[in-house]
């Protein structure tokens, strides 16, 4: 009877090992299957974030070439009949329901706390995105020219020194998440300060490379206390994500840079 | 009538009794339609439409259920504008695509909790906090890879009637 029993262990044991050798892969890395979404509303104690993904064009709705810097949530006003199953627990916890709209469209409806820290006030997601992006540093870039007093009929470069033109990139912990913020430069608008302008997609090259950016004054700048104003504009896109989940467009920022620029006309003198 | 017979016939008694309560337990769960809201594969169709407006919204939600679970388990989306409008239905037709071309079949199952509000004539939101019990399958046994997810999600669906049908249009999840 004991010689039985002790076979019954290592084939009890070679069946398991059986069973978890022919046993099909685990998908832990998958996460649960689910439904795919186009709105995402972040709720937690702080704000009520609203992300939605409106790139694309879907015929009758919305608009944007952004996503989600459109989209709010608006208290109810006048709402239609509210259909609480027996089970439904929103109303019995308090919750409101708020119109989502993004751009003209009506997206749905959400059920949030108005009692939550900061819900009612910071409802509008459009104030907290503008406010991650007005936090994005942006250096401050100094323009450099070359010759350092310029000559009327003979070509200035121009540069941007102190930003290589490299997306910038910040990240906090805003809302109890990871916010992350990047803004690239779209395009460089340069105004040389006599009427001429040049758009730009580098920061041009420093000196004694040949700069890209380059501008012939027809003009001295006598009369001109400090010279010509010199002005560069960097346009920036600028978007943000939560949690590593979709990048979010948000309205582009500016920034400008500007210099005095002397420039002087050499005349030549024939002699008799 | 001797013991055998007794015995028999009383038996025959019992087993019928049995057979009898099966039968309307059976018949008892079928007419339960709202007992647990778990939605299975593949869809049940329905024949009629209920004419009070909630109520065709429900029906359309839990049909909408249905047309995702089959489309999943036999890995077609050509069913899917049946239940789903404008970006509702790119984002799941593009799902059902992936699954395809990964050849793995899905299990649906969800236990609802939900309500459901009429905004307008034309839109209706149905909010739902359901426990998600979705599996993916083995393509060839349409057995379950992974274990039952058992997680608790929150989702608000939009429906829009399109030409006298309640379809989804948008899918909000809560984070």
């Amino acid at each position: 009877m004991e010689d039985r029993n002790d076979h019954r262990v290592p084939l009890a044991l070679a069946f398991i090992l059986g069973l978890v050798l022919l046993a099909p892969p685990a998908r832990a890395d998958d996460g649960p299957f689910t439904w795919p979404t186009d709105v995402v509303v972040h709720d937690n104690p702080n704000a009520v974030v609203v992300q939605a993904d409106q790139q694309g064009s879907i015929p009758g709705t919305i608009s944007s070439s952004g996503g989600g810097s459109d989209c709010r949530l608006e208290p109810n006003g006048t709402i239609g009949e509210i259909f609480v199953d027996s089970f439904g627990a929103q109303l019995d916890q308090g919750l409101d329901p708020y119109f989502l709209w993004c751009g003209n469209e009506m997206r749905g409806l959400v059920w949030l706390d108005p009692n939550a820290g900061g819900a009612s006030p910071a409802l509008d997601p459009q104030t907290i995105a503008m406010h991650l992006r007005d936090q994005i540093p942006v250096p401050n870039a100094d323009i450099k020219i070359n010759p350092n007093r310029g000559l009327v009929g003979v070509d200035s470069w121009f540069w941007i020194d102190g930003y290589n033109g490299s997306p910038i990139e910040e990240s906090t912990n805003a809302f109890g998440q990871r916010v992350e913020v990047e803004a690239s430069v779209t395009r460089y608008e340069w105004s040389f300060g006599d009427g001429e302008t040049l758009v730009a997609k580098t920061v041009g090259r420093s000196y004694p490379h040949r700069s890209q950016i380059r501008h012939v004054y027809e003009r001295s700048s006598a009369g001109l206390a400090s010279g010509y104003q010199v002005e560069v504009s960097f346009s920036f896109s600028v978007r943000y994500r939560i949690d590593g989940g979709r990048w979010i467009e948000l309205p582009g920022i500016s920034r400008v840079a500007e210099t005095a620029y002397p420039v002087r006309e050499s005349q030549s003198v024939i002699q008799q | 009538m001797s013991p055998r017979s007794r015995t028999l016939t009383v038996g025959g008694v019992l087993l019928a009794v049995l057979v009898a309560g099966l039968l309307v337990g059976f018949l008892a769960l079928g007419n339960d339609d709202r007992s647990s809201g778990t939605t299975t594969s593949p869809p049940v169709a329905t024949s009629t439409t209920p004419s009070d407006p909630r109520a065709q919204v429900e029906q359309a939600y839990l049909r909408a259920w249905d047309v995702w679970a089959d489309a999943l388990v036999k890995l077609d989306a050509s069913g899917l504008s049946e239940s789903f409008t404008g970006r509702a239905l790119q984002l799941i037709t593009a799902q059902v695509a992936e699954q395809k071309g990964k050849n793995q079949p899905v299990r649906i199952r969800a236990e609802h909790n939900y309500t459901i509000t009429l905004t307008d004539a034309q839109t209706a939101s149905v909010d739902d906090r359901y426990i998600n019990h979705n599996v993916r399958l083995d393509p060839n046994t349409l057995e379950p890879i992974e274990p039952d997810p058992d997680n608790p999600e929150h989702r608000s669906f939009t429906l829009k009637l399109v030409d006298g049908t309640w379809k989804i249009a948008t899918i909000i999840e809560y984070r």
